[in-house]
């Protein structure tokens, strides 16, 4: 089974290729795709619009083929399924495209920068596979490092004394105490 | 007892946001311990759907509705109504902020973390935001006005290279 999704946006492009795809034998798997707020409904597909279940169908999916949001994206990758990113190019920005591009380095992921490019994609992203990151760890430790001391009363002296700290934002003006 | 020492905890003021935000602050806060802190939530709410409001997030604490800001980027030619909605959303984040008296204010990427952050500075809490993974390349609309108004105490951002453009960001690690 082939799960498509585009999470909370609208990737109309990306739909009408896999329904291409699918309509000319190109994809002969069962696919479903979850469209979230597409204007136009895929004819050749199972779709859903939302759908609560959606990691639940994730984990059972060969392959999953995913908007580029970072909702979908890391929830994927975190899961550990073989997964196309697919850039949607009208997102503002084209911000999409560079969130894949460095995810891409950082955890060996399978995208591509357009649904263009999908029918290409599909043999190779069926092997990748990729790594769980644990940096979200060193992320909380140096955010408890500054917020654990941060009853009110103590605000300046702890942030001031570390070492790790010259990157911090300079302390704001005295504040009312806590009644 | 159990009321002691929840006194000694900071109490967290978390915004909590659908889609990737959700995905983002839910890694982040599960590296967090109820033993260390004590957690609120601030949660966007548009036309009556307060959907957001049962967003699962690994700690309890009580919820607080705010009015959602994302129109403002939809509709950018409704500069009337968005200047409005940009005004109340402060009203809106001082009565809050007065009235929890967070020790610390913790935003992932929303824009109002802008309304809250400077509501924040009130009551002396300890502002925190952390730049969306997304943006790899240049800081969102909201970091850029909370980096140049210098609103949070310690800006993070997930990619190490944004800090050669931005160098009062920090750099820790990513969600992932």
């Amino acid at each position: 089974m082939i799960l498509v999704t585009v999470g909370t946006q609208f990737f109309d492009e990306l739909i009408d290729q896999v329904d291409r795809l699918v309509a000319t034998g190109k994809i002969t798997d069962h696919v479903h795709a979850q469209i979230g707020l597409a204007r136009r409904t895929p004819t050749h597909l199972e779709w859903v619009r939302f759908d609560r279940e959606l990691m639940e169908k994730a984990k059972q999916a060969d392959l999953v083929i995913t908007h580029g949001g970072t909702g979908c994206v890391c929830e994927l990758i975190l899961l550990g399924r073989p997964m196309i990113a697919v850039a949607n190019s009208t997102k503002s920005g084209n911000h999409q495209l560079e969130f894949l591009r460095k995810v891409g380095e950082a955890c060996d992921l399978c995208w591509i920068a357009s649904p263009r490019e999908l029918e290409a994609a599909l043999p190779h992203a069926r092997a990748a596979r990729p790594p769980r990151s644990s940096s979200v760890r060193n992320l909380a430790q140096d955010l408890r490092d500054h917020v654990s001391a941060r009853r009110r009363g103590s605000v300046a002296t702890a942030c001031r004394a570390a070492p790790v700290c010259a990157a911090c934002f300079p302390v704001a003006p005295a504040a009312t105490p806590r009644p | 007892m159990a009321n002691e020492s929840s006194n000694d905890r900071p109490l967290v003021l978390v915004t909590l946001t659908g889609g990737g935000h959700h995905l983002q602050m839910y890694r982040l806060l599960e590296q967090l311990s109820e033993s260390d802190f004590r957690f609120a939530y601030a949660y966007g709410h548009h036309s009556g759907n307060h959907a957001a409001r049962r967003l699962p997030m690994p700690h309890p604490g009580p919820r607080y509705a705010m009015h959602y800001l994302g129109p403002t980027r939809k509709y950018p030619w409704r500069w009337i109504t968005n200047a409005l909605r940009g005004l109340w959303s402060i009203v809106e984040a001082v009565r809050l902020v007065r009235r929890l008296r967070p020790d610390v204010i913790l935003t992932l990427g929303t824009a109002a973390a802008v309304p809250l952050l400077l509501a924040g500075r009130l009551v002396g809490a300890y502002g925190v935001f952390v730049e969306s993974l997304t943006r790899v390349v240049n800081l969102s609309l909201t970091g850029k006005l909370l980096y140049h108004l210098r609103l949070p105490r310690r800006l993070y951002v997930q990619w190490a290279h944004l800090r050669t453009r931005y160098p009062r960001t920090v750099f820790a690690g990513m969600v992932l």
